[in-house]
């Protein structure tokens, strides 16, 4: 008898609880209008209050969680140029409406959400979310639904898959992180370069990209890779791995890590007086932490980065503007610039396409070049542009950008000044 | 704890009843959201469900159960994605390989108790997640795609749904034949008191073992079908401590006498943080939970189940 | 050669900052039988106030140990008073219910914490973190030679406290009997008040000492209780030698492993060791 009453009891509950995820999930529902400018709603559904002729663009990124720290900030992008765009009169004379979710940085989250985003909500277009795994698990959930997905990419393999529509604008991907930096060295006299190269890695997707990149790009160069080692997260002592980096008698150190981990490499460095010509680090001298708290100590540290706050092109000064206006700094936070680079590229698209219909935005970005903050990209058929990444180096505790040479902003320094 | 006046039987056949109810709920119109989220209530239930049988009835609390979803949801995911091998065909590998695992470590790791055996299993768990994650040739930890079930979202979330169904309706049933069992009175000899059970005549070293590859393979089971639900497997994601102490939680939320404990513990506790995520965001919802958590500790120590009755006197009576 | 002795120092100096992290822990759950899963998320707290004592008023977190040692033990004394004591009077065993009531409070202070400061990665920088020096042919950091003598201070007043003063001693008979204790005339309740709060205490210097290595965030109270639970049920239950030792010999496993075999499999060599110690002697390498 108890048992039946606790077991009606839950049902009751989670009927209950279905109802309230039901209402508290519904957003507003897109209205359509007709042309001579009345508008109806779709019949049994309820009415908005926004104006009419809205486009609703739905994503989730990681608002808490892991990868909070960066999610704000492609939110952010997002929003400030939704924002610009909207007081400009919209795209195509429509209003822009974000809706944003928390995937709480869980890609079995963000997968679920971008669906609900899509059948429930009925968005009118969706934006990639954030990091490379969550966006990995929403390119196969926007491919079921044909809806265009415009992000950083899941990893490489994710643009193996045969999407028709993800579009990576830039993508981030690691196996082009270096290219910046093979670029610089070769440009070195043959006797000036390093001959061998000691590289660790932190054992996730992220790193076994970049280094896919790297072992390549050595080949390419002729520098001998002395030291090839993986390490788990997270790491108690870099030491062991930098002593037998050192005892390699490699004149270029490649840590493909994160920050915490990275952290503990560069002490590590200092502390066993190991002196390379140049040390690569992997996962973004680009990401705030990196100046906030480590500064100075980080000086010298090359990496690369598909964005930058020094980037000598003209829609570049609205980035700076809008940072200036939202942070207090004219150098944009680099996460907050792929948002909005992303967000550009769609509304471009949308703009060519002349409307939200999404095979027509895929032919639109298949067939044109989409120029947003970034400069100007054109798709393959995996939806990749043609690989690149901009050099930067760490000089005063702060990662600038010295390569290529036609956009940088300041001289690499090679090989570090040890001892002065 | 047997009903007054139903034969096992009838129970079994509302049992039945209930499983068909529950696979054919997908059927009334049911939005493609609900069914993910019924999706995880139900792994979070199935695995509760067969950490019990070691946990509750026997009294060997694991902390390190995400070993065993960890095996299962690699199993199929590699499979699915070297060979295109359905996991509706080869979660029962995984299910497999959790109980070989279990029988590797399950001797060592039963012979201590109480805490130094909830800390042995999550040593365990990382131990089988390094393994796992580093198995040579694999590439476990440059991720694992995992394609969708069918090419219609609506299939796909159907197809999650019904196999996810099937494998809560079978923990169910498997647990409360072990309840019923002569093997299950031994468990629950071995946990009130291991050393007279074992005067008594009780196997205690085989059963305890038995029971450990019976949860095992169970949650294996449920975790080789929850992993074609993640679109891209990172490798930290299904050897996650926090999902090990999740599913004691829920098990201590509801209870650990019965199969029905652990599944209440699963529903409530599991809806409960999604509607708090969605409506007061996650930083209040982690606030309000662990107030929860120690609330339910101190106030109903013996889970939901055992203080539903007093709680529902109570509430009768003004 | 030199990168064996390089190991073995690393090694030691890791251990050590395993060995503060677990001490507390192994004291409070000896002497009042609380397996305390916010002790951790108590050291990161203690980390960030180092952190913010450096950033906001110029103070080194060594210094500001001064105020975060009593602050501490007020909260741990605190904390058994108004949760272990309730807790203990309701439930038999106290194991389980102790780690999932505490592992409530770490999530709550988690997100309180994550509130307060955001969940960005913070690192300390004082004079010393940047700086190394040789001992022989080896190398350490600034950093990690002021957490190890932050460690080894904590480790020898434990150690003291428990040998030399009357609180101390009634811990141990707390622990090694703790139905026969009270008849003996000691003072439970104060006792273990006292070994909750030392629990605190220590946390929070394990928190500063830890945050002169690494870099830290709301979230690293996780692996940390990992390795603290490690290192106790290594070292034994209650013990503070043991548990130092237990540290040590960790932080050397690891490090002399990374030796010989690939990186990657170091933690695993530190696991398998462990199972294989909780067969041999399941209450710990020193515990009586």
């Amino acid at each position: 008898m108890r048992r039946r009453i606790t077991l009606v009891a839950a049902l009751a509950l989670v009927v209950a609880a279905c109802g309230l995820a039901e209402e508290a999930t519904t957003t507003t529902t897109t209205t359509t209008t007709t042309a001579a400018g009345d508008t109806t709603t779709t019949a049994g559904e309820t009415t908005t209050t926004a104006p009419p002729e809205q486009l609703v663009i739905g994503a989730t990124l990681p608002l808490t969680g892991a990868f909070a720290d960066t999610g704000v900030f492609v939110r952010d992008g997002y929003e400030a140029i939704v924002e610009v765009v909207n007081s400009e009169g919209g795209v195509l004379g429509r209003q822009i409406e974000l809706v944003i979710e928390d995937d709480a940085s869980d890609p079995g989250q963000a997968a679920t959400l971008l669906e609900k985003l899509i059948t429930v909500d009925k968005v009118d277009l969706v934006l990639g979310g954030y990091p490379g795994s969550s966006a990995a698990a929403q390119m196969a959930v926007a491919e079921q639904h044909g809806m265009v997905y415009v992000s950083m990419g899941g990893h490489m393999a994710s643009f193996g898959q045969g999407f028709n529509y993800s579009f990576g604008a830039p993508p981030l991907m690691g196996q082009w992180w270096y290219k910046g930096f093979f670029e610089f060295l070769s440009s070195l006299p043959a006797d000036e370069r390093p001959t061998k190269a000691a590289m660790i890695t932190v054992n996730n997707p992220v790193g076994a990209s970049v280094r896919e990149g790297t072992v390549e790009d050595l080949a390419a160069a002729g520098i001998e890779l002395v030291m090839d080692e993986l390490y788990d997260l997270p790491l108690a002592s870099a030491e062991p791995l930098v002593s037998q980096a050192q005892a390699s008698g490699a004149d270029l150190f490649i840590a493909n890590s994160f920050f915490p981990d990275g952290v503990l490499t560069i002490r590590a460095v200092y502390t066993l007086g190991y002196q390379p010509k140049a040390i690569l680090e992997g996962i973004g001298t680009l990401i705030p932490s990196w100046k906030e708290e480590l500064g100075a100590e980080g000086d010298y540290i090359f990496s690369g980065t598909a964005m930058h706050p020094d980037l000598p092109f003209a829609e570049v000064d609205l980035l700076r503007q809008l940072s200036e206006e939202r942070y207090g700094t004219s150098a944009p936070p680099i996460y907050f610039m792929y948002g909005a680079t992303w967000v550009g590229t769609l509304l471009q698209a949308v703009e060519g396409a002349g409307g939200a219909d999404q095979d027509a935005i895929v032919a639109w970005l298949r067939s044109n070049e989409a120029c947003s903050f970034g400069g100007c990209l054109t798709f393959d058929d995996k939806g990749l542009p043609e690989a690149y990444s901009y050099l930067t180096q760490v000089q005063g505790g702060v990662p600038a950008l010295v390569g290529p040479a036609d956009v940088a902003q300041a001289e690499p320094i090679y090989p570090i000044p040890w001892g002065e | 704890m047997r009903p007054r006046g139903r034969s096992e039987r009838t129970i079994w056949l509302m049992l039945a009843a209930a499983g068909v109810g529950l696979l054919a709920v997908p059927f009334t119109g049911m939005s493609i959201y609900l069914m993910s989220v019924a999706f995880v209530v139900m792994f979070h239930a199935a695995a509760a469900v067969s950490w019990n049988i070691l946990g509750g009835y026997a009294g060997y609390e694991s902390f390190g159960h995400s070993a065993f979803i960890g095996v299962g949801a690699y199993t199929t995911a590699l499979l699915l994605s070297h060979q295109g091998l359905s996991p509706l065909l080869t979660a029962p590998v995984g299910a497999l390989l959790a109980a070989a695992v279990a029988v590797a470590v399950g001797y060592p790791c039963l012979r201590l108790r109480g805490p130094y055996f909830a800390l042995v299993t999550l040593v365990v768990s990382l131990a089988v997640s390094v393994v796992v994650v580093n198995l040579p040739g694999l590439n476990v930890a440059s991720g694992v795609f995992v394609s969708r079930p069918a090419a219609s979202p609506v299939m796909s979330r159907f197809i999650l749904y019904e196999a996810m169904a099937v494998i809560l309706i079978v923990a169910v049933a498997v647990a409360r034949a072990v309840e019923r069992s002569r093997f299950g009175v031994a468990l629950a000899a071995i946990r009130e008191d291991e050393e007279v059970a074992a005067t008594q005549g009780v196997p205690t070293t085989r059963f305890k073992l038995v029971a450990f590859v019976v949860s095992a393979a169970l949650t294996g089971l449920a975790g080789g079908i929850f992993s074609w639900s993640r679109g891209f497997l990172d490798p930290g994601d299904m050897f996650s401590v926090n999902l090990s102490v999740l599913i004691v939680l829920f098990a201590l939320f509801g209870g650990r006498r019965s199969w029905v404990g652990p599944l209440l513990g699963a529903l409530v506790v599991t809806l409960a943080r999604e509607f708090l995520f969605i409506v007061i965001g996650e930083d209040a919802a982690q606030i309000l939970f662990g107030v929860l958590l120690v609330v339910v500790i101190l106030f109903m120590p013996n889970g939901l189940i055992a203080a539903a009755p007093r709680l529902l006197r109570n509430g009768a009576r003004r | 050669m030199t990168q064996l002795v390089q190991a073995v120092t690393t090694g030691l100096l890791v251990g050590l900052s395993y060995a503060v992290l677990g001490v507390g822990f192994s004291l409070t759950w000896g002497a009042t039988g609380v397996i305390n899963a916010s002790h951790t998320m108590v050291a990161v707290i203690g980390a960030y106030l180092g952190y913010f004592a450096l950033a906001w008023f110029g103070v080194d977190p060594i210094i500001a140990l001064v105020v975060i040692l009593p602050l501490f033990f007020v909260f741990g004394w605190g904390f058994f008073e108004g949760l272990v004591r309730p807790l203990k009077k309701r439930t038999r065993v106290v194991g389980l219910s102790s780690v999932v009531l505490t592992l409530g409070v770490a999530l709550v202070l988690e997100s309180l914490t994550k509130l307060a400061a955001t969940a960005n990665p913070r690192l300390l920088q004082t004079a010393y973190t940047s700086r190394s020096f040789p001992i022989g042919p080896a190398r350490v950091g600034g950093g990690p030679a002021m957490a190890a003598v932050i460690s080894l201070v904590v480790i020898a007043a434990l150690v003291g406290f428990r040998q030399r003063t009357y609180l101390g001693r009634a811990m141990r008979a707390l622990e090694q009997e703790p139905e026969g204790a009270a008849l003996t005339g000691i003072d439970v309740r104060l006792t273990s008040g006292v070994a909750t709060g030392i629990g605190f205490a220590t946390a929070g210097a394990a928190g500063v000492a830890l945050s002169m290595i690494y870099v830290f965030s709301p979230t690293s109270y996780l692996p940390w209780l990992v390795f603290t639970f490690l290192v106790v049920i290594l070292g034994g239950v209650g013990t503070v030698l043991g548990v130092s030792l237990a540290g040590l010999f960790a932080g050397l496993a690891v490090s002399l492993a990374s030796l010989v075999i690939p990186f990657v499999w170091a933690n695993l060599v530190l696991f398998v060791l462990l199972i294989l110690v909780l067969l041999v002697r399941p209450t710990g390498l020193l515990r009586r």
